[in-house]
């Protein structure tokens, strides 16, 4: 009861300040290791990543390229049009997942150049395509928009 | 109109709901609100201390704080002070009711509104629909069925030929995948499909429909449509020889008076007929020329480049596409939507890259 | 002629949030009881012509009128009433009108019950709300018309969306908007106490239930909402870190640290600026939550309208009243008179400390949800923020105010003592450490921070039983009166504890996922799959047809030691005119646990492939919540939160008491 006005103030200021600080910090350093950045098949290619940092690619499956074997390990080729890049994962498909369609994979770049994936993503709209394939492709002059991608 | 009487109502509603209270002369309500919350927390504790449910030490501290707030209003007095009555403040009010509101509400309504538009309940216009008889209606009722029941083979084996007749060839190529999906794996359906394909193509034997007449003919090799459709696809690629051996083929199990004869012998007179310029292939070339002239002028129409292409290819003049296909990529060399475009159209007719 | 006098209804609701905006404010600015007045009418009378409208809109979806748009692109006349019904909300126009349908039904509810309040708040409060709910109206008059026609008359309508017909979707709308929109009354109430320039414990006993309502509803919103993405998304997850799931846990954040706040502002008349703030950040980070959802900036499995112009208007929206409240808010703050003094250590302290880790997570999710948009703008660098990211940052932030929130909630208020409040939940910590430790030595296998979250929980639970018994139980005192001290403490104390706990079940929910198995295989009849202590044996495979669909379904028999513990069915469907199946997630309740099954494919063979999990304790996490939910509504119904009936009754009877 010996606190001042002033004193209990400052109390406040510090435990606030405490709080955040910790809130900073941990926020700072997930913002440095969490965080996954997409890549198109020809950015990839040109950026050089080093093997082992996750990443996250998409692009166009590419006909013809889906090979299922027994074990539910599946390989791909996932292209914009100009590079294509080889996709290799184990376990189970998205719904949506088809030759030719937009996909997202995560995982790591292995040394030899094929993509590791550990999750394969395609969501759930018929005309649904992952926006940040749309912006790959755009770039490499493939996706003509939504409209004339819808299939007959 | 009838529905201006309600719109007036609800309008008067609305501007009687601004006029009442405006119209009201009874004071501002003395609550001394402040006062009437502390002194009901002071009882509050009191209450909670009698009961036992805070300890007395705890009661007092509290009853001591509330009442140095009860105090606190009291001095300030009630903050409910009226303002000086005004006349014309009311009135302004008074305005905003009596015009703004119908203002607002009849210009939006105006722009926005559908005022002659009556109620078109499912109910109704299903009555409307059972009298009429034409095509459109009929069609719409089988739809309407297969909607309800898509396993319907009957409803799907209807239908699908209709969709060819009047051109919805997509419609067809979903109603010969459902047949498909019922009835399994069957070359009539599959040339069905392929068919419809073509069509959708304006007359190309696209890469997926020529796979399509592919499955129809691994299960029966004499289906007809698949043979002829085939064969007009090796046409389509320069092949001409090969065709012209297949429509021989055809027309060796064919009575001559079955009508797919005759068409055949038309499509094998034609390819020989680089001999007979005449009649409608000479009236297409015509139009293509004048086609390629235009676009020879102004690059800029993507889709007459597709469309040219894809004339050349029909007419069987491969080396006439694939030129064709350069100019219209130096046409689309700035634009990479319409380039991505060309290029895939090249793909689908089989050439190009 | 119903539909268009539905539209007529909505516009007039326009012209009259206008005036319910701007009547009241300058009656309460000049003293004019009659234009003050006139603010409850206008809540009243937009309230019945947007609920009109709404009928109206709801009409044509029964009748399946194809000549209104929104009824043709959302609608079908085969689909089952209820969902007619919900159709009306389960695309972006007509979820814009129960939007407003409940704004404008908080509004009336302020006006109906805020009799009690002092006639210049009650004013302000309701321009504000009118200001609120002019801009939705034009925003859904101008972008987003559900009542626009068209010609010719389709003659069947286009939504017969499979996904969106689903029990878990038609209620789950519903319940966020009443949480999001519930939180405008606080804004609202902020707003206009800053307007009217008073701000003291009247102001907060007003403004808590209106709090705690919308705070409720969000509660079981979001609840629902992960429970449907659960089994209709046949990923086995129950939280994605979706940007839209963000967007609605972000205003949760700020509404519980609100609704504790508003305790410490009607009991001690401290804390008011703080209050404040939160009160417009709350319903701010809903609007943001409305403009991530609607203009599909951030690409998200739930993003179902997407459309610049409706984003810009939104965003338009944002701006000025999140802009418009905190300038406010700065131009008035400084003038508030000091609040209640209180010691660091005590149950107001523990209150901060409670609002700056709620506030610090929130800041997080923020961060986490709007980073990827910001990166992109400024370096064109596509990145992905996921739970990795949340995990790290929300979830320990999240640990440490749970760790603490026993020994806040027994601190007394004012100057509390930290040494009798540790005293008294040592029994409570020793029990819970002991729980962990138990759990560490007898489970192998699994996360380390599984146990410890299991502790956690107990520590949760055992905390609030230990707080309300040691509030009951006196030295010396008998059972009996044990009992009926208990039973007489405040509903809202009974409210607190049992949400506390609820926190701690939801929170050993969470913990035991780190003991669930999941396994994948491709299974002939007759061959098994194993997870944990259960087996999946393969029964059969065929087809199904069902109303307008038609389904590969694989039939598992659910085996455990040897016997039989259910059947679970999964499967692929088509609906009729769609050619993209859906994944019919298998799931079986055992206890709390549950076994979800989620077929991937079926293969030409009579072979299946498919993901299995064993998730353990799984049903905690949902029935916490709802106990949440619950102590929300203890609180509610404490006969002291209840506005306006108390205040008034206890005046009266003070009044004729002493006359004043």
């Amino acid at each position: 009861m010996a606190m001042t006005r002033k004193q209990r103030r400052l109390v406040t200021i510090g435990l606030a300040g405490i709080v955040l600080a910790i809130a900073a910090t941990l926020i700072l350093t997930a913002a440095k290791d969490k965080i996954v950045f997409f890549y198109g098949p020809t950015e990839l290619k040109t950026m050089a990543a080093s093997p082992g940092q996750r990443l996250r690619i998409g692009g166009l499956i590419e006909a013809g390229s889906l090979v299922k074997s027994d074990d539910l390990r599946v390989a791909f080729r996932v292209t914009d049009g100009t590079t294509v890049l080889a996709v290799a994962y184990r376990g189970l498909l998205p719904d949506l997942f088809r030759e030719g369609q937009g996909v997202v994979a995560e995982g790591v770049l292995e040394s030899d150049g094929t993509f590791r994936a550990d999750s394969v993503l395609a969501k759930h709209d018929e005309n649904y395509m992952p926006k940040e394939v749309a912006e790959a492709l755009r770039k490499q002059g493939v996706w003509k928009g939504q409209k004339n991608g819808a299939t007959p | 109109m009838l529905i201006w009487l309600p719109i007036a109502l609800l309008t008067g509603v609305a501007v009687l709901a601004v006029l009442l209270p405006l119209g009201s002369r009874s004071k501002a309500r003395d609550e001394g609100g402040d006062v009437a919350f502390y002194r009901a927390r002071l009882t509050e504790i009191e209450g909670d201390a009698a009961r036992g449910l805070i300890e007395p030490q705890d009661a007092e501290a509290a009853k001591i704080e509330a009442a140095r707030f009860l105090l606190a209003a009291e001095r300030s007095g009630p903050d409910e002070r009226e303002g000086a009555f005004s006349l014309g403040r009311r009135r302004g009010a008074a305005l905003i009711g009596l015009v703004l509101v119908p203002v607002i509400a009849l210009a939006f309504y105006g722009v926005l509104g559908a005022p002659d538009r009556a109620d078109a309940p499912y109910a109704e216009q299903q009555a409307l629909l059972k009298t009429s008889t034409d095509i459109d209606s009929l069609m719409l009722r089988v739809e309407q069925q297969l909607a309800a029941h898509p396993d319907d083979v009957k409803g799907w084996q209807v239908i699908a030929p209709i969709y060819l007749e009047v051109a919805r060839y997509n419609d067809a190529v979903k109603a010969y995948l459902q047949l498909l999906r019922l009835k399994g794996p069957n070359a009539a359906d599959f040339s069905g499909q392929g068919e419809a394909l073509v069509l959708a193509a304006e007359g190309v034997v696209t890469s997926e429909a020529r796979q399509v007449f592919e499955q129809a003919l691994a299960l029966d090799g004499t289906q007809l449509r698949a043979r002829y459709y085939s064969a007009i696809a090796l046409e389509q690629d320069g092949d001409r020889v090969g065709a012209l051996a297949r429509y021989r083929e055809m027309l060796q199990g064919l009575p001559d008076t079955n009508g797919a004869a005759g068409a055949i012998r038309a499509r094998m007179a034609a390819l020989i007929g680089a001999a007979e310029p005449s009649g409608q292939n000479a009236m297409i070339a015509g139009m293509v020329a004048q086609l390629d002239a235009k676009l020879e002028a102004d690059g800029s129409d993507r889709d007459g480049w597709i469309k040219l292409m894809r004339s050349y290819q029909v007419l069987g003049q491969r080396a006439n596409a694939e030129d064709a296909l350069v100019r219209a990529r130096k046409a689309m060399a700035s634009s990479s939507e319409g380039l991505a475009a060309i290029n895939a159209a090249a793909q689908e007719l089989g050439f190009g890259n | 002629m119903t539909v268009e006098l539905g539209h007529y209804a909505l516009i007039l609701a326009l012209a009259l949030a206008f005036v319910q905006m701007t009547v009241p404010l300058w009656g309460s600015l000049a003293r004019d009881p009659a234009l003050m007045r006139v603010g409850r009418m206008a809540a009243w009378a937009s309230f019945g012509f947007v609920t009109f409208s709404y009928a109206a809109l709801t009409m044509a979806y029964v009748n399946s009128d194809f000549s209104v748009l929104n009824v043709v692109m959302n609608s079908h006349s085969a689909k089952p009433l209820i969902y007619k019904i919900s159709g009306v909300w389960s695309n972006h126009e007509g979820s814009m009108m129960l939007w407003v349908l409940i704004l404008v039904l908080f509004a009336a509810l302020v006006a109906w019950r805020g009799g009690g309040m002092p006639e210049r708040l009650l004013a302000s409060v309701l321009s504000v709300q009118g200001a609120i709910a002019f801009a939705f109206i034009l925003f859904v008059v101008v972008t987003s018309n559900p009542f626009e026609r068209v010609f010719p008359i389709p003659v069947e309508g286009q939504g017969l969306n499979p996904v969106l017909q689903d029990p878990g979707l038609a209620i789950h709308p519903p319940l966020l908007y009443l949480g999001y929109v519930g939180f405008s009354i606080a804004y609202s109430f902020a707003v206009g106490a800053l307007i009217h320039g008073r701000i003291d414990a009247v102001f907060a006993r007003f403004v808590r239930p209106w709090t705690l309502l919308a705070w409720l509803f969000l509660t079981l919103g979001i609840s629902m909402g992960s429970y449907w993405a659960y089994y209709e998304l046949g990923w086995g997850g129950w939280w994605f870190w979706d940007p839209v799931e963000n967007a609605s846990l972000m205003p949760w954040l700020m509404g519980t640290a609100l609704v504790h706040c508003t305790v410490v502002m009607e009991k001690r008349d401290a804390l008011k600026v703080w209050t404040i703030l939160l009160a417009i950040l709350t319903f701010s980070l809903s609007l943001l939550g409305a403009f991530i959802v609607r203009s599909g900036v951030l690409t998200s499995v739930h993003s179902f309208a997407s459309d610049p112009t409706r984003g810009v208007f939104i965003l338009g929206i944002l701006t000025f009243f999140v802009g418009g409240g905190l300038a406010l808010f700065a131009w008035r703050a400084p003038m508030l008179r000091q609040g209640g003094l209180f010691a660091a250590v005590s149950r107001e302290g523990a209150l901060i400390v409670n609002n700056l880790f709620l506030a610090a997570t929130c800041a997080a999710v923020l961060i986490g949800t709007l980073y990827p948009l910001a990166l992109e703008a400024i370096s064109g660098a596509a990145i992905s923020v996921g739970a990795p990211f949340f995990n790290a940052t929300a979830v320990p932030l999240v640990v440490m105010l749970l760790a603490f929130l026993p020994i806040g909630q027994t601190l007394a208020w004012k100057r509390g003592n930290l040494l009798g409040a540790a005293q008294r939940m040592m029994v409570a910590l020793g029990i819970s450490i002991l729980v962990s430790l138990v759990m560490l030595s007898m489970v192998h296998g699994g996360p380390v921070a599984a146990p410890l979250g299991v502790g956690l929980g107990a520590w949760l639970i055992l905390g609030s039983v230990s707080e309300i018994m040691s509030r009951s139980w006196r030295r010396g005192a008998t059972l009996r009166i044990f009992v009926a001290r208990a039973f007489g403490l405040p509903r809202a104390a009974w409210g607190a504890a049992l949400a506390h706990a609820g926190i701690g079940v939801t929170v050993i929910g969470i913990a035991a996922t780190g003991w669930g198995v999941e396994n994948l295989g491709v299974l002939k009849p007759g061959e098994r799959i194993e997870i944990g202590a259960y087996s999946l044996v393969l029964d059969k495979s065929f087809v199904r047809n069902g109303q307008g669909f038609r389904e590969d379904v694989a039939r598992f028999s659910v085996m455990e030691n040897g016997g039989f513990a259910g059947a679970v069915e999964t499967g692929k469907r088509v609906h009729a005119g769609r050619y993209m199946p859906t994944t019919e997630a298998g799931i079986l309740t055992l206890g709390l646990g549950q076994v979800y099954a989620s077929v991937n494919d079926f293969h030409a063979d009579g072979s299946v492939s498919l993901k299995a999990y064993w998730k353990p304790l799984v049903l905690l996490i949902w029935l916490g919540s709802l106990l949440m939910a619950a102590g929300g509504g203890l609180a509610l119904i404490d006969r002291r939160s209840r506005i306006g009936i108390v205040v008034r009754s206890k005046a009266a009877a003070l009044l004729a008491g002493r006359p004043a």
